[in-house]
């Protein structure tokens, strides 16, 4: 038997009704398969709400009804009077557990029979039939507490003719939208169940208040991986060690390497924010951003011990100069330390010049360096509004999401948060789409535009300003309370 | 496992977490909350996050036979420390030996000890804290590669290629965020063991010179300075110990009889004072302590302090650590199913239901399962001519569908057409029906299943394949699908 205290929902109904679909919203798991082809289901599936490995409800997925019409028929022929209902479903179930042919109505039964709930799922776009009489007659004759959940699968409208038939069943009739239910709504519906006995209040309001929590903290651990993609893409550049500094279709190619690493950093950032919201296997269909030539900070160079030119430079100085005041101590002074400048200044010279030979010179048969390219930093001042523009996109798609939902999260190229490409830095106001912008507080777009702009300039973003950022994106994610 | 340094621990952390990168989601937060729960005594304030993270790292080198790289680098720190320590004194010897020598024909340049031992020394530090408190990235590039422990480092990692690996991580990709690297406090740190190392060598063997030989001081310059200046030098560098060590600060006549030149040390027979010129040795011993070994001792501290506060920024702020503190402390909130998902196998025996190749229209018997009621306008638009309607499913029982499949036994017609809601599922009720209907019908006679739509809608192609898909079960030949 079920503990009493402990909330169960059986979530039964027709087959193909929207069952799966509200257990895979309300538990959040994209794994419930929903398939057109009645009868997939056919064992019942459990789905507990655990917090720390305490359960504090659970719902239980079933098989639709195959054979209503037979079971209620073998029940009114084994029932002498209304006080006998309950029993006779146990009858039922029990004489028929091993049937094959009732199978689905025993799986279906089971749960309810050991004390949960049943929410009856129909689908509110189809009109009702006479066909359903029979299941919610013996769902009533469980005695158990149940609700009738209206669900939206199509298009049409026929919640007022479902609402009667209903009605005579069920004193709670409930509209719910698995496919497009924002998460306050889902919670309401959570809570919402402790109508059906009042020793379930406790739990369900505890578990709607971590529930929240939790999608709390999903949005600000995303805040904090957006933060962190930011300042990663921002400060990305490759080098590539090259034989042939002026093969233009080589750097070409290795410009495009480039743009493909940036597209996977965004990528991979995007596949930890899904999975945070409990999303695994996402498909999502979203554009690459496109840069220009102008948007990136490219160079050939080359280097010696992994040093620069300018760090070579200063190195020679450096020891050009340490040399020269060894030289100026031997000599107690006499040199008036003009060794350490003279040695500073043959030191960097030396470095100067000679680079270019040491760069080909080999040793032990390896060379002691060689040219390369730099390619990146991307330094238009709009890169990091624009891959925040696309994060929060993402986040607020991921956050209206239900897991009922097994399409493709399209990510239009509409959405342009942060006026991506339309931006103007220097002067937000003329931006021509500035939607986030103007929903900003002064002082905040204030400091996002200074984050931002510290963030394209390649600087240190301290942990404070790390966290007003994230401060920022939360602030414009305020869907735990939609 | 032993305990690992900070450091250690940062690059084991690190590690980790790109392993965990592989892991399956559950099974994370699952171990870290777990993890969490144990340290549930430290408080889930931002000043104990190292400490939790330090302590997460640690559980997890416990419990799995992991390739911790952070062993590595801590011996390989351990190992630079040492060498530090042996090559920091042995250049300290070799150093005092040649600033020190003397075969007795000339007193040994105070001036020349003091810039060398001393000076030099000051240099490199007053160049350091600058570096430090100005940090130019750069700069600090350049200049760390004349610093004699990052060369130990590198030659280290050349020995061995696991150290080598853990110390290129010091240097790159520990963090995506500029401004957290922790490169030039290590150089800086390990700087500070070579040089009291290099300070204890020079007064070492200043004492071993002292003792086993005996050293004379002098001090000359051929610039013009006269030796009340040099003597307010020799004093004021004297100040700190002046009132504890009284006797080691010279007075005005040592520094002036102290006063040499080499050209009249060669006219000179008779030589100096040698026994007053060796008191020379503990005010240069003390120069040592005071400008050499104590500032060194106080930078070791200073740049060890910015050291440990460089790895805790770094672990802070390592990409990662954020969620897995938060795997720590949040509730493990579980809402999925811990069962697989069981579908039925659904078994098609007969492919394509569709399409009857009629040439003209039937007469057929006509079953409305649970109130499908099509018009006859809409049964003669597929080429169905209803000679008589029954009724099955919806209100009616099981006994009442018997009573109807009876009847259709007498109807004579060419066919039998049962019209079915296509947005309804194929229950397995239906297809009962169907089936009990041929065993009381000829086999050959046609049993068309009509779909019918919902108004102002048709039949969608998914809806065909559904009802196609449940009624191929039923192995008919005679079994069409069709729809209004």
């Amino acid at each position: 038997m079920t503990n009493q205290n402990l909330p169960a929902l059986a979530i039964v109904g027709h087959p193909n009704k929207g069952k799966s679909s509200i257990v895979s919203t309300l538990s959040q798991d994209s794994s419930v398969g929903i398939s057109p082809v009645s009868g997939t289901t056919v064992i019942n599936r459990e789905f507990p709400m655990q917090v720390d490995g305490t359960t504090l409800y659970k719902l239980i997925d079933t098989p639709g009804f195959q054979r209503a019409r037979a079971a209620l028929d073998w029940m009114q022929q084994h029932s002498n009077a209304a006080s006998d209902h309950r029993l006779t479903v146990e009858a039922f179930v029990e004489t028929h557990q091993e049937d094959k042919k009732f199978e689905a109505e025993c799986q279906l039964l089971s749960p309810i029979l050991d004390g949960a709930g049943i929410l009856y799922v129909i689908d509110g776009s189809t009109p009702y039939g006479s066909e359903y009489d029979a299941e919610m007659e013996i769902l009533r004759w469980t005695g158990q507490p149940s609700m009738a959940l209206i669900n939206q699968i199509g298009d049409g409208e026929y919640f007022d003719e479902w609402q009667q038939p209903l009605g005579q069943y069920f004193k709670i009739v409930r509209n719910f939208d698995a496919q497009a239910a924002s998460f306050e709504r889902q919670i309401q519906l959570l809570t919402g169940f402790s109508e059906l006995a009042e020793n379930w209040r406790e739990p369900l309001q505890r578990a709607a208040a971590i529930l929240r929590q939790q999608r709390k903290r999903q949005i600000q651990q995303a805040s904090f991986l957006i933060s962190d993609m930011l300042v990663a893409m921002s400060n990305y550049s490759l080098r590539v060690p090259t034989r042939n500094p002026e093969n233009q279709e080589a750097l070409a190619q290795q410009t495009q390497r480039f743009q493909q690493s940036l597209s996977a950093m965004e990528s991979s950032n995007r596949k930890e924010v899904e999975q945070l919201f409990l999303y695994d296997q996402l498909e999502r269909d979203e554009s690459e951003f496109l840069l220009s030539e102008e948007d990136l900070f490219s160079e050939s160079t080359w280097s010696i011990f992994g040093l620069s030119r300018d760090q070579l430079v200063t190195t020679g100085i450096v020891g050009g100069a340490a040399g020269g005041t060894l030289l100026d101590l031997g000599s107690g002074g006499l040199t008036l330390f003009l060794g350490s400048g003279i040695g500073a200044l043959v030191g960097g010279a030396g470095a100067w010049f000679g680079s270019q030979k040491m760069v080909k010179t080999r040793v032990l048969g390896l060379p002691l360096g060689g040219s390369e390219w730099v390619i990146g930093p991307v330094v238009n001042p709009n890169f990091p509004w624009v891959l925040l523009g696309r994060a929060m996109n993402h986040l607020q798609h991921l956050c209206r999401r239900t897991h009922a939902r097994r399409d493709a999260l399209v990510l239009s190229e509409g959405y342009d948060l942060m006026g991506a490409g339309n931006f103007n830095l220097e002067n937000p106001e003329d931006s021509e789409s500035t939607s986030l912008y103007d929903s900003l507080e002064k002082e905040q777009r204030s400091k996002l535009q200074t984050l931002l702009s510290r963030i394209s300039k390649q600087k240190p973003l301290k942990e404070s300003e790390r966290s007003q950022l994230s401060e920022i994106i939360c602030q414009q994610i305020p869907s735990w309370s939609d | 496992m032993q305990k690992l340094s900070p450091l250690g621990d940062l690059i084991d952390i690190k590690a980790q977490i790109d392993r965990d990168r592989q892991l399956e989601r559950t099974l994370l937060r699952e171990r870290d909350r777990a993890i969490g729960l144990e340290q549930n005594h430290l408080a889930k304030t931002s000043d104990n996050n190292l400490k939790r993270l330090r302590a997460w790292i640690s559980t997890i080198r416990e419990e799995g036979e992991i390739v911790s790289p952070g062993q590595n680098v801590d011996k390989a720190m351990r190992n630079a420390i040492l060498i530090s320590w042996v090559l920091g004194a042995t250049i300290g010897y070799l150093l005092a030996r040649s600033v020190l020598a003397y075969d007795g024909s000339q007193p040994v340049n105070l001036l020349i000890a003091l810039i060398v031992l001393i000076g030099v020394q000051l240099v490199a530090l007053l160049i350091l804290f600058l570096l430090l408190l100005f940090r130019r990235d750069k700069l600090l590039d350049a200049v760390s590669i004349l610093n004699p422990t990052n060369i130990i480092l590198l030659v280290l990692g050349r020995m061995q290629p696991s150290w080598k690996k853990a110390i290129t991580t010091y240097s790159t990709g520990l963090s995506p965020r500029r401004g957290i690297g922790f490169l030039p406090q290590m150089l800086a740190y390990l700087s500070q063991h070579f040089s009291i190392a290099l300070n204890i060598g020079i007064l070492g063997t200043l004492l071993y010179l002292v003792t086993i030989s005996d050293l004379a001081f002098g001090w000359n310059t051929t610039l013009d300075i006269q030796t009340d200046t040099i003597n307010h030098f020799f004093q004021s560098l004297a100040l700190p110990w002046q009132s504890i060590v009284p006797s080691a600060v010279p007075d005005y006549s040592l520094v002036e009889s102290s006063r040499y030149y080499r050209l009249q040390s060669q006219l000179r027979s008779g030589g100096w004072e040698a026994n007053k010129l060796g008191t020379w040795w503990l005010y240069l011993a003390l120069c040592l302590v005071f400008y050499g070994f104590l500032p060194r001792l106080i930078a070791l501290v200073v740049t060890g302090i910015q050291y440990d506060r460089a790895i805790v920024r770094a672990t802070l702020a390592l990409p990662g650590t954020s969620q897995i503190l938060a795997r720590m402390s949040d509730p493990l909130v579980s809402t999925e199913s811990q069962q697989k998902e069981t579908e039925a196998e659904i078994k098609r025996t007969r492919p394509g239901l569709l399409g009857r190749q009629a040439a003209r229209d039937i007469d057929c018997l006509v079953i409305e399962w649970s109130d499908c009621s099509p018009p006859d306008a809409d049964l003669i638009s597929v080429g169905v001519q209803s000679i008589s309607r029954l009724t099955a499913g919806g209100r009616q029982s099981p006994a009442e569908d018997r009573d109807t499949i009876t009847a259709a036994k007498q109807v004579q017609c060419e066919g039998v057409v049962i019209t079915l809601k296509s947005w309804e599922p194929p229950l397995l009720e239906v297809t009962d029906f169907i089936a009990l209907l041929r065993k009381n019908i000829p086999a050959t006679l046609p049993i068309i299943v009509l779909l019918q739509p919902l108004p102002d809608q048709s039949v969608s192609p998914a809806q065909i394949e559904t009802w196609e898909t449940a009624l191929g079960v039923l192995s008919d030949s005679a079994l069409y699908l069709e729809s209004i």
